[in-house]
C-alpha cells in the first residue's frame, strides 16, 4: 500500500475546518498535601464524588472524600512529580476503562493500558468503572452449569453461570491453580474469562499468562494486573475495572467468568488509602464501608434475563485466610456475600490431596440447579459418603477390629478421596467425570488397589473413548445418564481386563 | 481532633465580618487588617512567637500592645481575642478569609490575566468589564502578567476557574484531535 499524501492532507484539512476555537473553561483547585498515593486539594468546589481529576503533570486522580474545606483525591499513577501548590483540574468525567473485543488476549493494568507490549488497545468503547448491579427484574435464576473441569468441584460444589463462588484458603493451598484450571477448561465453551490479579507478584502473573498461552487459553482471556509495586489506589480499582470489562460482554449476551485473585489484598489496599484519607478505622482497622466495597463488586456478577440477552457473569472471588481462620473480618464478609464457598485446606494439600478441597465446609447454594442430570445422579451421595468416611477414619486409627460394613465404608472412602484427586492443568470433560464417578458409586473401584485408581481412571477413559463412545456422546448431548445396564456392561468389561500393578515385594 | 486552619479562619472572619458590616466600618477595618497582615509578612515567625507557650506572657503582651496601638476597637478586640485563645498563628489566614468575604459581599472578583504581549490599561479595563459581565459580578480586578510561551490570546485565572483562550492550548487541542 502506498501512502497517499493528498488524501491524508485532505482529511487533515477537513478536521481543521471543523475545528472551532472554543474558550476553554476549567475549574481548578490547589494541592495542599501529597503523599502515599493520595492528595488533598483546596478549591474544586463543584467536584463530584468519584470524578476524574487531572493534575498539572498529566496524572489522573479520583475524588474520594468531599470535605468542608478540601477534597481527598486518590492518585492513579506516579505521585512523585505532584507538588504542594500544583493545580488540579476537573474533567467532568467519571473513571472509565476501555472495553470490548480488542482487550481479549491482552494483559492490561487497571486503567486499561497495555502491559504486554503488543501495542495500543484498538477500541473506542469505554465503560464507567463503577456501575450499578442489575436489579431484581433484570435477573434470572442460575440454570446453566459452568464446568470447572475439576472433579471435586463439579461433583460436590457445582458452580452455575452467573453465580458467585468464593475460593478461600490459606496461602499455598492451590487457590490460583483452581482459577487457572477453570479458565483452561472454558476452551470452546463460548466463555470469555477475565483474570484480575490484585497485588500478585509480577513474576507469578507472568507465569500464569505463559501457562494460559501454552494451553491456548489467552484466545478468550483478559488479564488485568495491579502488581504490589503499584500504589494502593490501583489495587483498589482493579476488580471494578475487571467487572466493567466483563459487563460489556455480559450485556451483549455473552458468558463471562471473572476471577478476583485476591480480594483480601484489595481490602488491604482500600484500608491503606482510607486510613491515609483519615476515614475512621473500624474492625481490624478496615474502614466502615469495606463490606459495601465487596458487596457492590460481587453484586455485578449476574445471570441476565432473556429480555436482556441472557448473558452471564460468574465471579470467583478469592480470599486468603491466615492459619485457616475463616472468622476474620474479610472472610466472613465475603462468605456472607457469595453464593457458597470452596474451602481449601492446607493439611489436605500437604498430605497430597490436590485439589485440597474440604468437602465438609465447601458449599454451593445455587449451583445444584445448574448441574446436569447425569452428574446429579452419580454425585448425589458422594458428599455424605465422604463425610462419614472422615468420621470413621479417626475411629479406625484405634484398631483394626472392624466389622465388614465399616471396612467396606473405609475402603470406599479411601477410593473416593483418590478419585477426587486431580493433577494440575488437566481439566476433565463432564462426561468423563460422570463415567468415573459412576464407576466409583457403583462399586467397580472397590476391588482396585488404591494406588492404581489414577491409572484405572485414565485407562477407563481411553477404553470408553475407543469402545463405548456412544455412552459419553449420550451424556454430552442429552445430559442424562445412559441406561445403567449399558454403563455397567462397559465398565465391567474394562475392569475384568485391568491388571493391578504388581508390587515388587509380592 | 484539632481544627484545621481554614475552619478556624472561617469562623473568626465570619464573626468579625458580621460585626463590622453592622457598624458600617468595612473599608476602614479592611485597610487596618491589611496593614497588620503586612507586619506579619514582613516579620516572618511573628505569629509563631506570639503563640509560643514557652515565652513570657508579659513579653508577648508588649508586642500585642504595639500592634493594636492605633487600631479601631473591633480590630483591637479581634487581636486581643485571637491572642487570648492562642490563635495568633492563624491571624493571616483569618485576614485572608475576611478579605474574601468582603470581596464576595461586594461582588468583586480578583483574577490574573496572562497574555503574550503587555496589555494597555484600556484593554485591561475592557477585559475586566467583559469578564465581570460573564461571571455575573459587579467588578473584576485584573492583575496582568506577560508570558510569551502561550503564543497569543489570553488566559484568565481566578481562584477556582481558568478561562483559557490561548493559542498554545488551541494548538494542543488540534494536535489531540489529529492523533485521536
Amino acid at each position: 500500500m502506498s501512502i497517499k499524501a493528498e488524501e491524508i492532507s485532505a482529511l487533515i484539512k477537513q478536521q481543521l475546518e471543523n475545528y472551532q476555537a472554543e474558550l476553554n473553561v476549567e475549574e481548578t483547585g490547589t494541592v495542599t498535601y501529597v503523599g502515599d498515593g493520595i492528595a488533598r486539594a483546596h478549591g474544586l468546589n463543584n467536584a463530584l464524588s468519584g470524578e476524574l481529576l487531572e493534575f498539572s503533570n498529566g496524572v489522573y486522580g479520583m475524588v474520594q472524600n468531599l470535605e468542608s474545606n478540601d477534597v481527598g483525591i486518590v492518585i492513579m499513577g506516579n505521585y512523585d512529580e505532584i507538588h504542594e501548590g500544583d493545580t488540579v483540574k476537573r474533567t467532568g468525567r467519571i473513571m472509565e476503562v476501555p472495553v470490548g473485543d480488542a482487550l481479549i488476549g491482552r494483559v492490561v493494568n487497571p486503567l486499561g493500558e497495555p502491559l504486554d507490549g503488543k501495542g495500543a488497545i484498538q477500541t473506542t468503547k469505554t465503560r464507567p468503572v463503577e456501575h450499578k448491579a442489575p436489579g431484581v427484574m433484570q435477573r434470572k435464576s442460575v440454570d446453566q452449569p459452568l464446568q470447572t473441569g475439576i472433579k471435586a468441584i463439579d461433583a460436590l460444589v457445582p458452580i452455575g453461570r452467573g453465580q458467585r463462588e468464593l475460593i478461600i484458603g490459606d496461602r499455598k493451598t492451590g487457590k490460583t491453580s483452581i482459577a487457572i484450571d477453570t479458565i483452561l477448561n472454558q476452551k470452546d465453551q463460548d466463555m470469555i474469562c477475565i483474570y484480575v490479579a490484585i497485588g500478585q507478584k509480577e513474576s507469578t502473573v507472568r507465569t500464569q499468562v505463559e501457562t494460559l498461552n501454552r494451553f491456548g487459553a489467552m484466545d478468550y482471556t483478559i488479564v488485568i494486573s495491579a502488581g504490589p509495586s503499584e500504589p494502593a489506589p490501583m489495587l483498589y480499582l482493579a476488580p471494578y475495572a475487571g467487572a466493567a470489562m466483563g459487563e460489556e460482554f455480559m450485556y451483549n449476551g455473552k458468558h463471562v467468568l471473572i476471577v478476583y485473585d485476591d480480594l483480601s489484598k484489595q481490602a488491604d489496599a482500600y484500608r491503606e488509602l482510607s486510613l491515609i484519607l483519615r476515614r475512621p478505622p473500624g474492625r481490624e482497622a478496615y474502614p466502615g464501608d469495606i463490606f459495601y466495597t465487596h458487596s457492590r463488586l460481587l453484586e455485578r456478577a449476574a445471570k441476565l434475563s432473556d429480555d436482556l440477552g441472557g448473558g452471564s457473569m460468574t465471579a470467583l472471588p478469592f480470599v486468603e485466610t491466615k492459619a485457616g481462620d475463616v472468622s476474620a473480618y474479610i472472610p466472613t464478609n465475603v462468605i456472607s456475600i457469595t453464593d457458597g464457598q470452596v474451602f481449601l485446606d492446607s493439611d489436605y494439600f500437604k498430605s497430597g490431596v490436590r485439589p485440597a478441597i474440604d468437602a465438609g465446609t465447601s458449599v454451593s447454594r445455587v449451583g445444584g440447579d445448574a448441574q446436569i442430570k447425569a452428574m446429579k445422579k452419580v454425585a448425589g451421595t458422594l458428599r455424605l459418603d465422604l463425610a462419614s468416611y472422615r468420621e470413621l477414619e479417626s475411629f479406625a486409627q484405634f484398631g483394626s477390629d472392624l466389622d465388614k460394613s465399616t471396612q467396606a465404608k473405609l475402603a470406599r472412602g479411601r477410593r473416593t478421596v483418590e478419585v477426587l484427586k486431580q493433577p494440575l492443568h488437566q481439566p476433565l470433560s463432564v462426561e468423563n467425570q460422570v463415567v468415573i464417578l459412576y464407576a466409583l458409586t457403583h462399586g467397580f473401584l472397590d476391588t482396585v488397589p488404591v494406588d492404581d485408581i489414577q491409572r484405572f481412571q485414565d485407562e477407563l477413559f481411553n477404553f470408553v473413548a475407543s469402545n463405548n463412545k456412544e455412552l459419553t456422546d449420550e451424556i454430552r448431548e442429552t445430559k442424562q445418564l445412559p441406561d445403567t445396564d449399558k454403563m455397567d456392561a462397559a465398565i465391567k468389561s474394562f475392569a475384568e481386563h485391568f491388571q493391578p500393578t504388581k508390587k515388587e515385594d509380592d | 481532633m484539632s481544627l484545621d486552619k481554614t475552619t478556624i479562619a472561617k469562623r473568626y472572619a465570619k464573626a468579625l465580618f458580621e460585626i463590622v458590616s453592622e457598624n458600617g466600618q468595612l473599608e476602614e477595618t479592611r485597610s487596618e487588617l491589611n496593614q497588620i497582615r503586612n507586619v506579619f509578612t514582613d516579620n516572618k515567625g511573628l505569629g509563631k512567637i506570639l503563640t509560643d507557650k514557652g515565652l513570657e506572657q508579659t513579653h508577648k503582651q508588649g508586642i500585642i500592645d504595639i500592634l493594636v496601638k492605633d487600631a479601631s476597637t473591633s480590630v483591637q478586640n479581634l487581636i486581643k481575642m485571637t491572642f487570648d485563645y492562642g490563635r495568633m498563628d492563624d491571624l493571616t489566614a483569618i485576614i485572608d478569609e475576611f478579605n474574601d468575604m468582603c470581596d464576595l459581599s461586594e461582588q468583586l472578583v480578583r483574577a490574573r490575566v496572562i497574555s503574550a504581549i503587555p496589555l494597555s490599561d484600556e484593554q485591561l479595563n475592557r477585559m475586566a468589564d467583559n469578564f465581570a459581565h460573564r461571571l455575573n459580578v459587579k467588578k473584576v480586578i485584573l492583575d496582568s502578567e506577560v508570558d510569551d510561551s502561550i503564543i497569543g490570546g489570553a488566559i484568565i485565572k481566578t481562584d477556582s476557574l481558568i478561562y483559557d483562550g490561548s493559542i498554545q492550548t488551541q494548538i494542543n487541542q488540534i494536535r489531540q484531535r489529529l492523533i485521536g
